[in-house]
């Protein structure tokens, strides 16, 4: 009866804890097994440290029953895969099962009934199940005191191994906390965040799409847009692991998923690590050479070997039967196909040899591969930026709410997915405009930046198209929106991006193909040797162990750092001169570029106006007309009024303040200088004022695509200034050099076509596209790849993300917006154009680093493969010793380590990089001692 | 109930629910002997079945191996059901829930969907704990405890098997939403 009562109240004890760790809470355990959250295995952990260690205190004072457990290899390993996989379905065990159906969980009383259903069927069967199971595998009693020696030893090995447990799991799982607490943003009230970038995202509205193409702008300013025609959904989402909608409105998200990659290879390496050092303690050759396996081999051994590895198979080795069931699904075998049959092979003809087959395993060798592919994997991972995110970028662009104006004329906030067509939305200054719509009312500058890529704010009045996403500048304005949802401009672009980035070949990376034929060198080479064996009349069980040895020796330890390490040295050394590396494979595939093409503006010019010429039409000097035309447009924030105050400024004149200055609305400006009534005008104005004039230098600028401004005093035309978009000084070297490594350079650019044509000239460009609306961009990049080429596309603009996405390689320049950079595949940190020439310098050197890495890792193998195989067997009984096969693998590992560090020298070689202060420098002097020898050569011509 | 922050449900610590848990196993290896809680279910039908079938449960080895209902085991489940219960009406809020919200957010609300699902997996855990001779408590936990090599064994695998089921079942999902 005390029985039945200390069992009672043992019970409720027990009962009553595990409710409150939440061990009965399914939804909490499922948690724990995602490792999401800790707490459970390690209370487990730690309740089992401190039971062992009460345990041994009441034995050591004469108190406490215990029971002998005896193990069954196959019997309680197979039992505990079915438990796990009950566990993991419901996150319920047989303890937690009764205290959850206390505490009222139905689906408890449902496990429990299907528990007792289980327990009546093993007890109908128990006669013959248990024979059956339990006899050849049982290994005995076997407790660590027999290992030990020891009680006492063994019960702190056990509270020691199992406290770092706790602490081990908790360090795991912890990482694993964090990269989801980062998913989920800092910000606690995230919340309005994901819904409003769901709102966004989702915002369904008018199907209406138009087509039309306008100009905006005064004094011949150019800015021309398309809206892209057509609609389809929007996307949220571009990659299957990525997340879902509700992350939209997050930072980051793309780097949140990367790191989240990142940090599971960290966590599978560190534990598959772990789990190795005992099958590595208990593997024969090992115990050999360091002559301990008096001491570590006990009966039952290679059971414990096959546990561990097992669990290093599955857990460490899951990416890589993951990635070989995708790779061969896809029909394109790589790295992950070669890793996958090299550690199934081994395992799969290890595991029999344990259970039966004559033979010898090859778990160490299985679980040291796997730790070395993760570790390789993690480190490449880490130091490449990962995926694009780009869709994601551009939705953030858009705000969330609008302040739509009711009949009565007040202001409302309403999410942006609630505007329909046709309602008019109040935008202040510096505001994001919500939506695409038309002004109604109000004029202001627009900074369109983030859409173009155009750094000028574009003056808009009413009547004028704006762009959802473009900022307000100084003055409030009321939109009517025309298009909300899918039709808008930058649901347009995020529609175009991805079909970019559907279509886009996947090119193999050097390591993929590397492992593609080492892969038909396995399979090809383990069946001849089985086949070979086979015929000369060996028996089977020979044959395979010769087949699997040359398997899985075919799939060197070293290749799985061969890659990673250079790839590692290469990106930081990338970094380093301002090339940041987003796309491996894209990288690589620069070396053998064959064109690029340049966005003109902003990347081979400057995006600012400067003064090209000074024409004459009356007496006056040139530095007369500058001194005037500089005077007047002093007062003036114009771009083209900055570019002619510089050049005055540069020549030195001294313009004197202009009285009574005045703006002529989108055609000039007016003043008194000196007493003289100054204007400085468009082409417009003389037409509008029938002032005619007739001059060869003005129809050459302009057919030129050059802006011309005309300077008048009372009235009078004196002269001109012509204006273009300044080229930058490096762009004229990186063409050169690029040139002379054989890469056509072309250039893409929304104006005119004599505008082009004057800058392709000026650089010497093989080639160019003028008058490419936004969304013909990718267009562009598609016939030049048509032309067969690799191509290059350096843009900066959210225009410029369709067509960084389709090109080969997609190079943003950092001074870019957002989405241009989360598109590309390389970002320039400085807007250099010589940057891409170290691009294709670095590519080069790092594949010639690779090649020669895959060489040390897979080349001992041209020797490897025919011993191992066996060829030397029928003459002198010679087959390659295990122990020489492991020595020659670890030197190959270590010789590729060494060769990748050895990369840091070609730094020193590559011309294009160095810091931007190097670069100018060396440019002016260039361009300093070009000049003298132009004088030099004048002087010898006169 | 919805709860969208772990830490306003009220769970213990697990440093000291650790303790808590040792002490009370410790107990029950002075006052009685290796816990086990799947041996209660076998006595909860051991006891069912001498009621409906007395030949039939005279006639297998395995009931003629546990104790009936009036034991220490089936006490000690028993009690654990009244534990569950007192813990569970003594915080309100610690949710519970039928259907738990990461397994609606794969499968849907349908509770029979659940049910079912916790039947067969009950059902698993049952046979499988019943041919290793116990489950988490009885094998693991006690075994351990023991210092077993089975029980270690048996516990590196049940966890490694419930982590790759719990991936396969709800990885995806646990990746793109919010699993609090």
């Amino acid at each position: 009866m005390t029985q039945i009562w200390l069992g009672l109240f043992s019970g409720i004890a027990f009962g009553f804890v595990i409710q409150r760790i939440g061990a009965t809470d399914a939804h909490r355990m499922a948690r724990s097994h995602l490792m999401l959250d800790a707490d459970i295995p390690r209370f487990m952990v730690l309740a089992v440290a401190l039971s062992a260690v009460g345990l041994f205190g009441l034995q050591a004072v004469g108190v406490g029953r215990t029971m002998p457990l005896p193990t069954s290899i196959v019997a309680t390993g197979l039992a505990a895969v079915i438990f796990g996989i009950g566990w993991g379905l419901t996150g319920y065990c047989p303890g937690t099962t009764w205290a959850a159906v206390g505490e009222g969980r139905m689906d408890a009383v449902f496990a429990l009934i299907g528990g007792l259903a289980g327990a009546a069927l093993f007890a109908h069967f128990h006669e013959t199940l248990i024979p059956i199971l339990y006899d050849p595998t049982n290994v005995g009693q076997i407790t660590l005191t027999d290992l030990f020696g020891n009680y006492a030893v063994a019960a702190a090995v056990l509270a020691v191994g199992f406290g770092v447990c706790a602490w081990g799991i908790g360090k795991l799982w912890a990482s694993n906390e964090r990269v989801v607490a980062f998913e989920r943003g800092p910000d606690p009230g995230g919340a309005s965040g994901n819904s409003s970038g769901k709102k966004t995202a989702k915002a369904g509205g008018s199907s209406k799409s138009s087509k039309k193409s306008k100009k905006s702008g005064s004094k011949g300013q150019k800015a021309s847009r398309e809206d892209p025609s057509g609609h389809g959904d929007q996307g949220g989402d571009q990659g299957d692991d990525h997340g879902g909608g509700h992350e939209d409105g997050h930072d980051g998200d793309h780097q949140d998923h990367h790191a989240h990659m990142v940090a599971d290879f960290r966590r599978r390496f560190w534990v598959s690590l772990v789990l190795t050092v005992p099958i590595l303690v208990l593997a024969p050759l090992i115990q050999k050479t360091l002559g301990i396996q008096k001491m570590m081999a006990f009966p039952g051994d290679s059971y414990v070997q096959f546990a561990f590895a097992t669990a290093v198979f599955f857990y460490g080795g899951w990416p890589f039967l993951k990635g070989l069931f995708d790779e061969l699904k896809k029909g394109e075998p790589g790295m992950m196909t070669l890793i996958g049959v090299a550690v199934i092979t081994a395992y799969v003809y290890s595991s029999a040899v344990v259970f039966g087959l004559p033979g010898k395993v090859f778990f160490w060798e299985l679980a040291t591969l796997i730790v070395i592919m993760l570790l390789g994997h993690w480190i490449e991972m880490r130091s490449v930026m990962g995926a694009s995110g780009a869709l994601k970028e551009l939705v953030k662009l858009l705000p969330s709410e609008a302040h739509r104006l009711t009949e009565s004329g007040d202001a409302e906030d309403v999410p942006v997915s609630e505007l329909t067509e046709g309602d008019k939305v109040l935008v202040k200054p510096g505001e994001k405009i919500p939506v695409d719509g038309e002004i109604a009312e109000g004029h202001t500058s627009v900074d369109e930046s983030m859409v173009t890529g155009e750094s000028t704010p574009v003056e808009k009045s009413e009547g004028e198209e704006v762009i959802g996403g473009s900022v307000n500048g100084e003055s409030t304005i009321t939109v009517t929106v025309q298009k909300t949802g899918d039709d808008t401009y930058l649901s347009q672009v995020v529609k175009m991006v991805e079909e970019a980035q559907a279509s886009k070949s996947k090119a193999q990376n050097l390591a993929d193909r590397a492992a593609f034929w080492l892969t038909i060198i396995a399979i090809s080479a383990g069946a001849i040797t089985l086949a070979a064996w086979l015929f000369v009349g060996r028996e089977f069980v020979f044959s395979l162990e010769r087949m699997v040895t040359v398997m899985v020796i075919t799939c060197p330890h070293a290749l799985g750092l061969a890659v990673p390490l250079v790839v590692a040295v290469s990106t930081s050394l990338a970094a380093g001169q301002g090339l940041l590396i987003r796309n491996r494979t894209a990288f690589e595939q620069a070396r053998s570029l064959e064109a690029i093409v340049f966005d003109k503006t902003g990347t081979l010019t400057e995006g600012r106006f400067g003064v090209d010429s000074v024409i004459r039409l009356g007496d006056e000097t040139e530095d007369e007309i500058l001194k005037l035309a500089a005077s007047l447009e002093s007062h003036s924030e114009h771009p083209i009024a900055r570019g002619i105050v510089e050049k005055a400024n540069e020549k030195e004149i001294d313009y004197p303040d202009p009285k009574d200055f005045q703006a002529i609305s989108g055609k000039g400006a007016q003043a008194s200088v000196d007493g003289k009534s100054v204007k400085a005008v468009s082409p417009g104005y003389l037409k509008e004022n029938d002032i005619s004039v007739e001059d060869d230098d003005i129809r050459k600028a302009r057919d030129e695509g050059k802006t011309v401004v005309y300077v008048l005093v009372d009235e009078n035309p004196i002269g001109a200034v012509a204006l273009s978009d300044v080229v930058r000084k490096e762009s004229r070297d990186a063409v050169s050099r690029l040139k002379k490594m054989g890469v056509q350079v072309m250039m893409l650019t929304g104006d005119a076509e004599a505008v082009a044509k004057s800058v392709a000239d000026e650089l010497g460009l093989d080639d160019y596209f003028a008058e490419v609306l936004p969304d013909e961009k990718a267009d562009a990049i598609k016939e030049v790849k048509g032309r067969g080429l690799i191509v290059a596309m350096v843009g900066d603009g959210i225009n410029d993300a369709p067509a960084l996405a389709e090109a080969d390689i997609g190079v943003a320049i950092g001074a870019g917006t957002d989405v241009a950079i989360e598109t590309a595949d390389i970002v320039l940190v400085r807007s250099d154009p010589r940057d891409v020439l170290a691009i294709v310098e670095l590519s080069r050197a790092t594949y010639r680093k690779m090649v020669q890495n895959l060489w040390w890792a897979a080349g001992y193998n041209i020797v490897a493969i025919p011993l191992a195989a066996g060829v030397l067997y029928p003459v002198w009984h010679y087959l390659l010793p295990p122990a020489v096969g492991a020595v020659v693998m670890s030197l190959s590992t270590v010789i590729v380590a060494v060769n990748a560090k050895l990369l840091g020298r070609v730094e020193d070689d590559l011309s294009g990089g160095g810091s931007s202060e190097d670069n100018d420098a060396n440019s002016e002097e260039a361009t300093a001692s070009s000049d003298k020898e132009q004088e030099n050569q004048a002087k010898e011509a006169a | 109930m919805e709860y969208k922050d772990k830490a306003t449900i009220p769970y213990w610590k697990w440093i000291p629910a650790s303790f808590a848990l040792a002490g009370i196993i410790v107990f029950i290896f002075a006052t009685y002997g290796p816990p086990a809680s799947s041996s209660g279910f076998v006595s909860t039908l051991k006891g069912f079945l001498e009621w409906v079938a007395p030949e039939y449960a005279a006639s297998k080895a395995h009931y003629k191996a546990i104790p009936g209902p009036g034991s220490w085991l089936f006490a000690f489940v028993l009690g654990m059901a009244i534990g569950g219960f007192i813990a569970g009406r003594t915080s309100s809020r610690i949710p519970v829930r039928d259907v738990p919200p990461i397994w609606r957010k794969r499968f849907g609300k349908s509770r029979v969907k659940r049910y079912a699902a916790t039947f067969f997996g009950g059902f698993l855990i049952l046979f499988a704990s019943r041919l290793a001779g116990g489950c988490t408590l009885g094998l693991f936990i006690s075994g351990s405890t023991q210092l077993a090599i089975s029980g270690l064994y048996f516990g590196v695998v049940i966890f490694a098997a419930a982590m790759l089921t719990a991936r396969l079942i709800f990885g995806k999902i646990a990746e793109k939403e919010e699993i609090q």
